[in-house]
């Protein structure tokens, strides 16, 4: 005899367009540090195993977005793998020990991987997120594919991990599985313009705008009038 | 009179071993060389045989022996090297007598009575300890007793064998503090007392020594004549794994050592596992019919006792290894132990994965030891912070290998204004900024490096990116990007 | 026209030198208000003068001088002043401008969450900044100030500059601190703001501004200075890591980030601050109209008797004075001098300071303290009269004007010597008598030697100390030559760019100051408050407080000092006196016996002239009245030495050579020195004569001789004097001898006067020897540590001169040596204080014992006088008990038994059991007890050592030192003796002079420095040295020296005697 509906309902097999608040409980929610980002992500944060793909140009705030929350993995004594990093003509970028340590970011959790090519660098995202103790995974990836954003999600996963990717890659508007998308672009030194091409569980949005705290721009040190020292 | 004890001296055992070891032996043996405290840094410890020549004395005041020997070179004791020292020596001796005693800091107790029959007598004996400290080139003064305190009397004044001991009661005051534990207020005491040889303290009697002198002082005199017995602590070295494998028909492969290694591994893993030890250092000595022994060493970033990662670690050791001509026999050597503490493993730990403890560092390890294996050692990097005033210095990048213990948080510079995630490996000249939103801030320092830098810093926005850049008497140039 | 940078300052070689951009001084409207110089000790990288030189350059209107909680540095920076308004007299002009600029007195002072510079406008001010500095130095101990906000509401009329840190905005109790402030101060406070151009530089400015605004407080900037240009920023980080202790690497935090706290061109000035700003700096640095020469210096009157008045009292006690150094009458001459002197001290209004110093004198002579007067001030006869000091101004000629001077503005500077024991009661006494806060020490400051600077500096570039050591070791010791930095450090310390930061650091640091010390005995006192003139704080020593400046600052400013210093020949004379119930005044006149025995050089313990070069120089000089021996103490220093007046003035001594004078006016001053300049005052007045310096300039000349190297002046006065001598006809060879002269009289320059108070004692001890040899002996003995020789050889001396030597002993010993003199034989008593480790106290339970009742034995004297275990060993080995013990060794073992004093012992120790062991022991030969006696006395009563070792035969033919007198000039032979005493002295082209004793006498070695270096250990390190070398006799003055060639250890002939030997000083 066919079970009744809503006992399926409560035993929670069947997805209800509008409630996106209680998906896959188990896994944890981390909040961004920005209110109205909360708002626009399924779960009110960003959802352990769950890849997100952010598209931007480098200096655009792109990383600013998660520093709150690496800050707080970090607590976790687990590592935070960093792999790669983005291009600026040519040269890689190299992160800043001062600037994650001014964020609230425990430098001694980061772990940082300089690929020779793409492969190794997918090797190593998949390694550090199976192996199951790193608290986050940070890409810089050259080329995507789908397979490999398979296995990250379904690494991510297992291990309550989180993972960011920054492809230095157009957006793809194909689509990908990775569970969030985002695009983001700096309208001033502390607004940014946020666009969810895509989130697991909800429409995508309209696009929003956000302000980053002033020590991710630079801003404290005020202009001083017309300085132009010999 | 019945040989049972010999005492080996080391004449300047540290200073001799410690020249030995340096990359040039030979000048550094000729030119004067002095021994100091680290505590107490104002006297002379021991010097060699060029800077006696030169009049520098033990004990005599530092700068005195400067203006003697202005050419003297200084180098610092470290008491812990000279005991590994002596164990070391203890080590060799092993194999002259089965009680071998150290006696800190450069002498040893040999029991010789047991070994005589086996060594024809003590004259052999001592020719063929002086042959093999001669090969090892060890200046020795070797000196055979009755008691342990004679045959020590004996090494200092380097009269090795005395067939009787009618010379004994005539050993000056001076020559008994030589070789016996004499303190110096008892020997000041024995000189206003008028006591210059071993028979006026024999004349004396012994209980009115005692009181005046301490109970040790008589217990010396005693043991020294025999009188008492005299017991001494026996040495004994720490433990070692070593297991050998011969090989019917050569292996010209490395690949073809895997499947006899896993076997000792696993027997190594126990061997780790009974004693709660881990080890970050495997040695492999391959022989080969013609060539010498090659030896490889197999090191890990963290220290490792289950056998499936040892397993794991030497298939990719042995991937990128040739072999330089085939193997006939190896052996697999490890001497370095490291103590693992018995983490309880967490029953209630949650399903997926186990969030590894702070203090069990081995389940974090286990990911370093996969990365390294795969990648270069300057391709697994960590980050490092210093109270530096120049940015380059402040933040830095450090091989993962280079496990120095400050890696880490150094705190950062008091003054330190904001930074940007991103630096370029090198500042890049640009043109002059149009837009600037903030500096400057005047960085000007280092000059006790040779890198120096004289910057104002600015933060600038150009078409979206808020970039950070500099002014240095060279122009502008571009060194980070805030993102 | 840019103001020419004086000579004085000196750019570090190859550093961009701080161009001054044409600015006259004060064209630019700012006022530098924050400016620490490096009497803020390990923080400021500048000089006081360096700071004041720059601050002009750069066209400044002002400098305040604003150390931490101190004004150690003002009078060096107003000293500066004045010197730049010297140099530029010619040019009216600037000299005019200059007079505009302005140096502000002010402090800084830290706490919590704040930052306050204190500034004065005026007299009152500056007092009410002393009395502050004061009260927060003395309330914690030296080094420290302990400062508490609310003690700026003591300030009055300072100006208050307020800097709070970032975490003071948000602070609870900010509102009310900062009304109480503005309440308090008004029109007198500003908020301070200092662009440092660090991390957070700006944001500091701006919420300055906000908070300015919201309180309505005036705003202004400054630089918070450490140093006056950019490139002492190597300097001043150095210093950082010397105050932490640290390396350079290590304390990186705690460096500045840059070094913009230099003084800034207005170019850059106009850059970083808004006008209005910097024209407040100005508006303020108008208010702040102090000058440090408005200090006016009251001397205390509490000596004076109510109602009297101080000239009449004067003259009243210089009469009854006069009266009684002269008895019968002082001659019209003298009685003319007085009224002279008189009449210049009325006119400078100086007689409370002559009777301030005449009440400390009168009080140490009630106390039967013996003291004396020298230095300038014995060339007045008023002091004479007064008691103050003893040298007769018939045999001496006295300049006054070296004294008091009607130009200079020199205050007299009095230096009064004491018993060195009794010094103590005579400080406590001014202390009691005037206060705490109206008498103080006068500082020193300690600066940067070579060794301290080398080794500072080293750690702080974090070099290896360890390789260090041979540097220091050899650094200008007695056989290497004394070689400036550059060949100073090997490679061994340093290589390339570290070895010339390290060369061009300890270049500069040298001269910094350190810390301030403690005046060994230079007093201030003051008529009211002396902290209302300096600040003063607590010395290191308990009890103690000393002021902030240093002898220059007082000279500088004009303020009062005296010297209370202590000397151990004093202690000596009056333990002899005492005994002989004599006073100074009873010892005869030019004794012949006194002069024959100095002239045969047997001056051993006489004050002054005990010395091997004195000893040499005695039987040349041959001295038979008072005025040779004055002449006798001033000429073997190197004034007269490097000036090689020595020889001429000898050879006219002894008649070989007729005294002539360069020029006729210098006649009377050189008079008494047969036409040789040998003493300041006469260089001096050879200066004002034959070079046409006026009084103001042979003054500077003085006082830059005392001080040539700090300011370095002296090249151009020496120009001048040279230009002048020559246009005046002197030979330059002449002039040179004379300018080598000068700069020898450098640091020991010997006033006559000086030397006059000297020979006085010379004489007196001198005639003390010569008739009551016991006696003196006994004194000097009681009086050690002084002189030059040890107990060993002054009792050698003594019996050497007939007096019988008992030795030490429980039965008739006291604590002190003990003479007899007057019978037949004089004897010598050896005290118990010659034990080694003996205390007093144990003595003194001796001395009681014995006196109720003679000693039975040992263990009878043991137990009455309470005697340790250890002072019993001391007195065994020392033969003290005599006639109770057979010999030393058994009484060694009968008292190393540890003493039960129950009766069941007693019985034991009685035992014939106990007596049997006694006989096992050896009994002391005459070597065993003469070893014995070194080592628990450091002498021996017995025969010499050397007598011992000859009789053995263990001296081959080495000659005695008796034997030396029949030998033949230049013939060859060995000497062997203990080595008393070795002596290389600067003067002597790097030759030793050694002293060998042996049983007939001593031996006078000499070791050229070749012969030296390469017997270097055997000379330096041998106890007993035998040497073979050439005799040489001197037949003028009768001495006979021995040149070395080679130089035999024989130390171990007995190796355990450690006789003492007086080494290279």
């Amino acid at each position: 005899m066919p079970l009744p509906l809503d006992q399926v309902i409560a035993s929670g097999q069947v997805w209800q367009g509008r409630t996106n608040a209680d998906c896959q409980p188990e896994h944890s929610v981390l909040d961004t540090g920005f209110r109205r980002l909360n708002e626009a992500l399924p779960g009110h944060g960003w959802q352990s195993g769950q890849v997100c793909e952010i598209y931007a140009h480098s200096g655009h705030g792109e990383v600013s977005l998660v520093l709150p929350a690496l800050a707080r993995l970090s607590q976790q004594p687990r590592w935070i793998l960093w792999v790669g990093s983005p291009h600026s003509e040519g040269a890689k970028l190299l992160p800043q020990a001062a600037a994650l340590q001014q964020a609230g970011v425990d430098i001694r959790r980061v772990l940082l991987v300089h690929p020779k090519d793409e492969q190794q660098a997918m090797w190593s995202l998949e390694e550090g997120l199976k192996s199951g103790h790193c608290s986050a995974v940070l890409g810089w990836p050259g080329q995507l594919n789908k397979p490999h954003i398979r296995r990250l999600q379904l690494a991510c996963s297992r291990h309550q991990s989180y993972c960011w990717l920054w492809p230095r890659i157009p957006f793809d508007p194909s689509g990908s599985p990775a569970a969030v998308r985002l695009g983001i672009e700096r309208r001033s030194p502390t607004e940014l313009s946020v666009e969810c091409y895509k989130r697991r569980g909800l429409w995508p949005g309209q696009p929003f705008t956000l302000t980053l705290p002033d020590t991710a721009s630079g801003k404290t040190a005020l202009p001083v009038h017309s300085l132009q020292t010999q | 009179m019945t040989a049972r004890w010999m005492y080996l001296l080391f004449p300047q055992l540290y200073l001799q071993q410690v020249i030995s070891h340096q990359p040039d032996p030979e000048p550094l043996a000729r030119q004067p060389v002095a021994l100091i405290l680290q505590h107490q840094q104002r006297h002379i410890w021991q010097c060699n045989r060029a800077a006696q020549a030169a009049g520098v004395e033990q004990d005599m005041p530092l700068n005195t022996a400067m203006s003697l020997c202005p050419a003297l070179r200084l180098l610092p004791m470290d008491m812990q090297q000279q005991q590994q020292i002596l164990h070391a020596r203890a080590h060799w001796a092993g194999q002259f007598s089965a009680f071998v005693s150290p006696d800190p800091p450069h002498g040893l107790w040999l029991e010789i009575a047991s070994m005589l029959r086996l060594f024809q007598g003590p004259d052999a004996l001592l020719h063929q300890i002086q042959q093999a400290a001669a090969d090892e080139g060890w200046p020795l003064q070797p000196g055979i007793g009755q008691t342990p305190l004679m045959a020590r009397i004996r090494a200092h004044l380097n009269q090795p064998f005395v067939s009787d001991n009618r010379d004994l009661p005539l050993l000056t005051l001076a020559q008994l503090q030589q070789g016996l534990p004499l303190t110096p207020p008892q020997v000041y005491q024995l000189q206003r007392l008028g006591i210059q040889r071993l028979q006026d303290i024999q004349r004396l009697p012994l209980s009115g020594l005692a009181s005046r002198l301490g109970v040790p002082f008589s217990q010396t005199i005693r043991r020294l004549l025999g009188m008492e017995s005299h017991p001494l602590e026996a040495f004994h070295s720490e433990e070692m794994f070593q297991q050998q494998v011969n090989f019917i028909h050569e292996v010209e492969y490395s690949n073809g050592l895997l499947f006899p290694l896993q076997r000792l591994l696993k027997r190594l893993s126990e061997f780790l596992q009974r004693r709660q030890l881990s080890t970050r250092l495997l040695e492999l000595q391959l022989s080969h019919r013609q060539q010498p022994d090659t030896d490889w060493q197999i090191r890990f970033a963290h220290s490792e006792h289950q056998h499936s990662q040892l397993v794991f670690m030497l298939r990719h050791f042995l991937e990128n290894r040739r072999l330089s001509a085939p193997v006939q026999s190896l052996v697999l050597r490890v001497t370095q132990f490291t103590r693992r503490s018995r983490g309880q493993t967490n029953l209630l730990a949650p399903a997926s994965g186990s969030y590894a403890g702070e203090d069990s560092t081995q389940e974090t390890g286990q990911l370093l030891n996969r990365l390294s294996a795969r990648l270069q050692p300057q391709q697994l990097l960590r980050l490092h912070t210093e109270p530096d005033p120049r940015p380059e210095q402040a933040s830095r990048l450090m091989p993962h290998q280079e496990k120095s213990e400050n890696i880490g948080t150094g705190a950062l510079h008091p003054h330190t204004g904001p930074r940007p995630v991103w630096l370029l490996p090198e500042p890049r000249p640009c043109p002059r900024p149009q837009q600037i939103i903030a500096g400057p801030e005047r960085i000007c320092s280092g000059w006790w490096d040779e890198q120096s830098i004289r910057r104002d810093y600015y933060v600038c926005q150009q078409d979206g990116q808020i970039l950070w850049l500099f002014r240095s008497p060279r122009g502008w140039f571009i060194h980070g990007v805030f993102a | 026209m840019a103001v020419p940078l004086p000579p004085g300052l000196v750019y570090p070689r190859g550093l961009r030198l701080m161009t001054s951009n044409g600015n006259e001084p004060g064209s630019i409207p700012y006022a530098e208000l924050h400016c620490v110089s490096n009497f803020s000790f390990l923080r400021g990288a500048s000089h006081p003068h360096e700071l004041i030189q720059q601050a002009v350059a750069l066209g400044y209107q002002a400098l305040a001088i604003t150390d931490e909680c101190s004004l150690a540095g003002v009078v060096r920076a107003w000293q500066a002043l004045q010197d730049l308004q010297q140099e530029t007299e010619n040019n009216p002009q600037l000299s005019e401008q200059l007079h505009h600029f302005r140096l502000i007195i002010g402090s800084e002072f830290y706490c919590d969450h704040h930052r306050f510079v204190v500034l004065v406008t005026d007299k009152a001010a500056y007092s009410e900044l002393c009395r502050l500095i004061s009260q927060t130095r003395r309330s914690a101990d030296k080094g420290h100030y302990h400062f508490d906000r609310q003690q700026l509401f003591q300030l009055q009329h300072c100006l208050l500059l307020w800097q709070p840190q970032q975490a003071f905005y948000h602070h609870t109790e900010a509102q009310d601190f900062t009304a109480d402030l503005l309440r308090h101060f008004k029109d007198r406070i500003w908020l301070l703001t200092e662009r440092m151009l660090d991390a957070d530089d700006s944001w500091r400015f701006v919420t300055a501004s906000h908070f300015a605004q919201q309180w309505q407080i005036p705003l202004t900037c400054a630089g918070q200075v450490h140093m006056h240009i950019a490139e002492r920023q190597t300097l001043q980080d150095c210093l950082t890591a010397i105050r932490h202790n640290q390396s350079i690497e290590h304390c990186r935090p705690y460096l500045f980030t840059n070094n913009e706290r230099h003084l800034r061109s207005w170019h850059k000035l106009q850059h970083i601050y808004p006008p209005e700003l910097l024209q407040s700096t100005v508006a303020i640095a108008r208010r702040c109209e102090f000058k440090l020469d408005e200090i006016c210096y009251q001397y205390p009157t509490d000596t004076l008797p109510d109602g009297q008045d101080a000239a009449r009292y004067l003259r009243q006690l210089t009469e009854a004075g006069c009266r009684k150094r002269f008895p019968q009458g002082a001659s019209a001459e003298i009685l003319a001098t007085i009224d002279k002197e008189l009449q210049l001290i009325r006119e400078k209004e100086y007689e409370h300071y002559f009777l301030t110093i005449y009440d400390i004198v009168r009080f140490a002579r009630s106390q039967q303290i013996l003291c004396q007067g020298r230095g300038s001030a014995a060339n007045s006869v008023v002091c004479y009269c007064l008691g103050i000091t003893n040298v007769n101004p018939a045999e001496v000629s006295l300049l006054f004007e070296r004294f008091i001077s009607a130009e200079r503005r020199e205050p007299p500077d009095i230096d009064v010597d004491f018993e060195s024991q009794r010094r103590e009661e005579v400080i406590q006494y001014i202390y009691q008598k005037y206060g705490r806060d109206r008498a103080a020490l006068a500082a020193t400051v300690v600066s940067y030697r070579p060794k301290s600077a080398l080794r500072d500096v080293a750690q702080a570039l974090g070099l290896d100390l360890l390789a260090l050591e041979p540097v220091l070791a050899n650094f200008g010791y007695r056989y290497k030559k004394e070689t400036w930095l550059d060949d100073l450090v090997e490679q061994r310390v340093a290589r390339g760019e570290k070895l010339q930061q390290l060369q061009y650091l300890v270049g500069e640091i040298l001269r910094f100051p350190r810390h301030l010390s403690q005046h060994v005995g230079g007093f201030v006192i003051a008529r009211d408050k002396l902290t209302d003139l300096v600040p003063i704080e607590n010395a290191a020593m308990a009890g103690r407080t000393v002021i902030q400046w240093d002898k220059e600052d007082l000279e500088t400013l004009g303020l009062m000092k005296v010297d209370i210093l202590s000397l151990g020949m004093l202690s000596a004379i009056r333990r002899c006196l005492q005994q002989l119930n004599m006073t100074l005044a009873d010892i005869p006149r030019d004794d012949p016996a006194t002069y024959a025995m100095l002239q045969k050089a047997d001056s051993v313990g006489v004050f002054q002239v005990e010395s091997r070069a004195q000893m040499n120089m005695l039987p040349r000089l041959r001295p038979e009245n008072y005025y040779d021996l004055v002449v006798q103490v001033s000429i073997v220093r190197p004034g007269p030495i490097h000036g090689d007046m020595v020889h001429p003035y000898l050879k006219r001594r002894n008649k070989e050579e007729e005294p002539d004078y360069p020029m006729e006016a210098l006649k009377p001053i050189l008079k008494r020195t047969l036409g040789i300049p040998l003493f300041q005052e006469q260089v001096i007045a050879f200066a004002m004569v034959a070079a046409d310096f006026t009084a103001a300039e042979a003054d500077l000349l003085r006082r830059s001789m005392a001080s040539w190297r700090k300011k370095g002046h002296m090249q151009k006065l020496q120009q001048r004097l040279q230009d002048n001598m020559l246009k005046n006809g002197f030979s330059l060879a002449y002039i040179q001898r004379l300018q080598r002269q000068l700069l020898g009289f450098g640091e020991y320059g010997f006033p006559e006067s000086h030397a006059a108070s000297f020979a006085l004692l010379v004489y007196a001890s001198a005639w003390l020897k010569c008739h009551h040899p016991a006696v003196f002996c006994a004194a000097i003995l009681n009086s050690q540590p002084m002189g030059f020789y040890s107990p060993a050889q002054l009792i050698n001396d003594a019996r050497a001169h007939g007096v019988e030597t008992l030795p030490v002993s429980v039965e008739s010993s006291q604590w002190q040596h003990t003479a007899q003199t007057g019978t037949e034989k004089p004897w010598l008593r050896l005290g118990l204080r010659l034990i080694h480790g003996l205390s007093e106290d144990s003595a003194q339970r001796i001395l009681a014992a014995r006196q109720q009742a003679a000693f039975q034995d040992i263990n009878d004297c043991r137990l009455r006088a309470r005697l340790s275990q250890r002072d019993s060993n001391r007195l065994a080995s020392a033969n003290a008990f005599g006639a109770l013990s057979d010999n030393r060794y058994q009484a060694r073992w009968a008292v190393s038994e540890p003493l039960q004093a129950d009766l069941l012992s007693q019985a034991l120790t009685d035992s014939q059991w106990q007596n049997d062991s006694l006989s096992a022991l050896n009994t002391p030969d005459e070597t065993a007890n003469m070893l014995e006696d070194y080592q628990s006395l450091g002498l021996t009563l017995g025969r010499h050592p050397m007598a011992i070792l000859r009789e053995q035969g263990k001296l081959g033919n080495s000659l005695r030192a008796v034997d030396l007198q029949q030998q033949p000039h230049n013939d060859e032979g060995f000497v062997c003796g203990l080595v008393t005493c070795r002596q290389r002295p600067g003067t002597a082209a790097g030759v030793t002079f050694v002293t060998l004793e042996d049983e007939s006498g001593s031996v006078n070695l000499v070791v050229w420095l070749t012969t030296a270096e390469k017997q270097l250990k055997t000379l330096t390190q041998a106890r007993i040295l035998q040497a073979y070398g050439r005799i040489e006799k001197d037949s003028a003055s009768g001495i006979t020296h021995v040149i070395a060639y080679r130089l035999l250890d024989r130390s171990q002939l007995l190796s355990d005697l450690h006789p003492y030997s007086h080494n290279y000083h």
